[in-house]
């Protein structure tokens, strides 16, 4: 419960954590400062981006239907650039679009967007100023507006994450601002797995998970062990009559999507994107398929062609060798991730909702691997 | 640097010299000489089987056995023992500088032709042939310098080529791997075929030019039998630290050119014959005169100091009146023009040698590290999957070219820096020997 202003349930940002207010003269006063950031999208990988308050995405703005928010965004980038409030009703003045709303907020300045909330719901914050290169940088935030009565809609555990994607070449760390197709890192927050963090769901929980997609493709989002519903979008609450149950749900370019579930089944759950390329990191898009094909050794006998005689005092390969197949510096391996059971091969938006008897009801620390009951595990058939 | 000229040492007695290509007027039947077992005038010391043989014990066994050198030596009447003795003189005493040692070697040689109590006449003839028989000698070192580099560097670039060709190899095993499965087309398979053959008939024309460089230099070496197989170092010697600095190249160009100082003595002669014996009667008075100072280092000299040659100086256009000054004045003109060349070949000998540096020490601290890691980072973005076979094929394409070229510009370090060696004692870079040469007229050439 927050300590002022109406009370309400706060949600959970995967990776993240939720903007502090302050009260004044019956406002809720937040302040938002764009500026560069450098963003950890996963162990062993570091990005150049930009954000607000430090980090990309930007920290949550959480408040209650009927406050009047002020919110001060002061503009630290190297370029102009507005915020836009997606789906608030608002004054169109406050809409944030540069050039139709307001003028760009110049670099340096700060300006002062005010309206009522006059509604409960999922929404998201985003530049609408040199858009595209500011949003291929990093730039957005999770909105929330909690309903005025704190028991309605209400859950045990509220996660949200915003998905985005960037093209970042392997070996550099700032994002390829022109791409339009050929993005490399898919992820939820910034942050790609095993870099994204776990889902600590209590048994018996009502658990929400709310995303929204600001990146240029749609994601069919699946989660395992369960059937959920869709009560919600950015556009409102779903009736409970007109809900129906999905395992997948498709989040197209630019809109948001809650869904909840009774988490009744205890075991670790993939929760991830299911088009394929999604749940990988880095990979070469052109490379060709090597199934079937022996290339082991090829590949040095190829390319060792520099006698090592001419390279006095350079690295030779023989410190290479000691490196099990090393890749380019700041690049995460396309497939990672290790399990109780092994390598789990995974990357870009995949991430484990992990459901356990008797956690804490403030606890989302992850509870470590799933212990299986004896017999529940598949097995191998012995002859 | 190697060939310190910051020690003058190069000086002649002889004048007159004839370095020329035109027709033989004194050879001897060359399969005379030929037939002649050449093991027999080899001393054991030179015996060329013996493990890798150096850039300067090419040049030390060249000057014993180099067929047209020895032709000459027999017409100017130096005898084998005189060369082996030289030899035996100068071959322990492997000096830091091996153009030293080469100077040593050819004082020693040629010493028996120095005729210091004979005649004026007498002894400017034989000094005349002392430095033409140096000069050609200087210029079959040169000529085996070259030789020696351009088989060296031809056999590590044909070398290096079968390694290029066990890459290309690779790629089309693997694309012949790739096209069986199905996983790839046809086409890739041609390509890399295609590239494969590209590397072979490189492989194979550099194959022919080791083996031809080779030739070169056995037959400057005057081997023959098994005394070709003679074994080379499998690459060219390293760059040095730093190339030698010459400030005032023509300057040393000028002090110690052979043909230079041979140009100064015939004026020095011709000044004492038509000038001062013409004061001495007073045929001369009424001319205006001066003098100038010529310094020079004298080659076959053990001291390496400079001295001074003073000759008289007239008005030129006055004095080419007077028939009597007129042989002199005529030197003086020689004297100059050659003096312009000489400066002019110092000069582009020196640019070429120090532009040769920094192209191959480019090549060596620049370009080829780049390609080992751009090989390398090649190498972990294919670990990565992030790239193909493609692009390492590629890539191993560029490396190739990188390889040779520094190869290349290794070679044309080596070869500047002979030439550089040359332009300050003889010039004629490139020439060598294998030409007859003309000697003085007189007791010299009397052996035909
Ligand atoms: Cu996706």
């Amino acid at each position: 419960m927050p300590r002022n202003g109406r009370p309400y349930n706060p949600v959970v940002t995967l990776n993240g954590w939720t903007l502090p207010w302050r009260m004044k003269d019956g406002w809720k006063e937040f302040h938002l400062i764009a500026e560069p950031v450098v963003r950890e999208m996963a162990p062993g990988m570091k990005a150049n981006l930009w954000g607000y308050n430090g980090q990309s995405p930007g920290p949550t703005i959480e408040c209650v239907e009927g406050d009047k928010v002020r919110i001060f965004v002061t503009n630290k980038l190297p370029e102009h650039t507005t915020i836009h409030w997606h789906g608030i009703l608002l004054p169109s003045g406050m809409d944030g679009v540069g050039g139709l709303s307001q003028p760009q907020i110049p670099v340096g300045k700060t300006f002062v967007y005010e309206f009522e909330m006059k509604k409960s719901g999922t929404f998201m914050y985003h530049p609408h100023a040199d858009e595209m290169v500011q949003m291929a940088m990093g730039m957005m935030g999770f909105l929330v507006v909690h309903p005025k009565d704190p028991n309605l809609h209400r859950v045990d555990r509220d996660f949200v994450f915003l998905i985005n994607a960037y093209a970042i070449d392997p070996g550099s760390r700032t994002p390829r601002v022109s791409e339009m197709m050929n993005f490399d890192l898919w992820s939820w927050n910034s942050r790609v797995f095993p870099g994204i963090d776990t889902l600590a769901v209590r048994r018996g929980d009502r658990v929400r998970i709310r995303m929204g997609n600001l990146t240029m493709t749609n994601h069919p989002i699946h989660l395992h062990g369960y059937d959920f519903e869709v009560t919600g979008t950015d556009g409102g609450w779903v009736k409970p009559t007109a809900r129906w149950p999905e395992v997948t749900v498709d989040i197209p370019v630019g809109a948001m999507r809650a869904i909840e579930f009774d988490a009744n089944e205890p075991g670790d759950w993939a929760f991830h994107c299911h088009k394929s390329h999604h749940t990988m990191n880095a990979m070469g898009h052109s490379v060709p398929t090597m199934i079937g094909v022996d290339h082991r050794d090829v590949a040095r006998k190829i390319i060792t062609l520099i006698p090592d005689y001419m390279v006095m005092g350079e690295r030779g390969m023989a410190d290479m060798g000691e490196m099990e197949m090393p890749i380019p510096e700041n690049t995460l391996p396309m497939m990672t991730g290790q399990g109780p059971f092994g390598p789990i091969e995974m990357g870009g938006m995949f991430t484990v909702v992990k459901v356990r008897e008797g956690l804490a009801r403030n606890s989302y620390a992850d509870p470590g691997w799933y212990k299986h009951p004896p017999g529940t595990v598949a097995y191998e058939l012995k002859a | 640097m190697r060939h310190s000229t910051t020690r003058p040492r190069a000086a002649i007695l002889a004048a007159g010299l004839l370095l020329s290509g035109c027709a033989a007027t004194a050879s001897i039947n060359p399969s005379t000489q030929a037939s002649s077992p050449p093991v027999q005038a080899v001393p054991p010391q030179l015996a060329a089987t013996q493990g890798q043989l150096s850039m300067e014990q090419a040049v030390r066994m060249a000057l014993l056995r180099n067929q047209s050198l020895r032709a000459l030596y027999y017409r100017s009447t130096l005898s084998e023992t005189a060369m082996t003795d030289a030899i035996a003189g100068t071959e322990g005493r492997t000096a830091a500088d091996p153009l030293d040692q080469e100077r040593r070697f050819i004082v020693a040689a040629t010493s028996p032709l120095a005729q210091p109590m004979a005649s004026e006449v007498d002894r400017r003839t034989a000094d005349r042939t002392r430095t033409l028989v140096a000069s050609e000698m200087l210029q079959t070192a040169n000529a085996v310098r070259r030789a020696w580099i351009a088989a060296v560097a031809a056999a590590e670039n044909a070398r290096y080529l079968e390694r290029a060709l066990m890459s290309a190899e690779a790629g089309t095993e693997l694309a012949r791997r790739m096209v069986r499965v199905g996983n790839w087309p046809r086409l890739n398979e041609l390509r890399e075929r295609a590239f494969q053959g590209e590397v072979a008939a490189q492989l194979a024309r550099a194959r022919q030019a080791a083996v031809s460089e080779r030739e070169t230099l056995t037959k400057l070496l005057g081997l023959w039998g098994s005394e070709a197989n003679f074994a080379l170092p499998d690459r060219l010697p390293d760059l040095p630290a730093s190339p030698a600095n010459l400030p005032n190249v023509e300057e040393v160009a000028l002090r110690q050119r052979l043909d230079l100082q041979a140009s100064r003595l015939t004026i020095f002669a011709e000044a004492r014959e038509f000038v001062l014996d013409g004061y001495d009667r007073g045929e001369l008075v009424g001319y205006r005169r001066g003098e100038v100072t010529l310094s020079e280092v004298d080659y076959f000299g053990d001291n390496g100091k400079s001295r001074e040659i003073r000759v008289p100086m007239f008005d030129r256009q006055q004095a080419r009146r007077d028939p009597k000054l007129l042989p002199y004045v005529q030197s003086l003109d020689r004297y100059s023009e050659l003096a312009v060349s000489v400066r002019s070949e110092a000069r582009e000998a020196y640019l070429g040698y120090r532009t040769a540096y920094d192209v191959a020490k480019h090549y060596r601290d620049t370009i080829i590290p780049l390609r080992k890691e751009i090989s390398e980072e090649n190498l972990m973005r294919y670990n990565g999957m992030l790239i193909s076979v493609f692009e390492l094929l590629a890539d191993a394409r560029e490396q190739i070219t990188s390889v040779t070229n520094y190869i290349e510009a290794q070679r044309e370090f080596w070869t500047a820096e002979t030439d550089l060696r040359l332009a300050l004692t003889v010039g004629g870079a490139g020439g060598g020997s294998g030409r007859t040469v003309r000697l003085p007229g007189g007791s010299a050439a009397a052996g035909h």
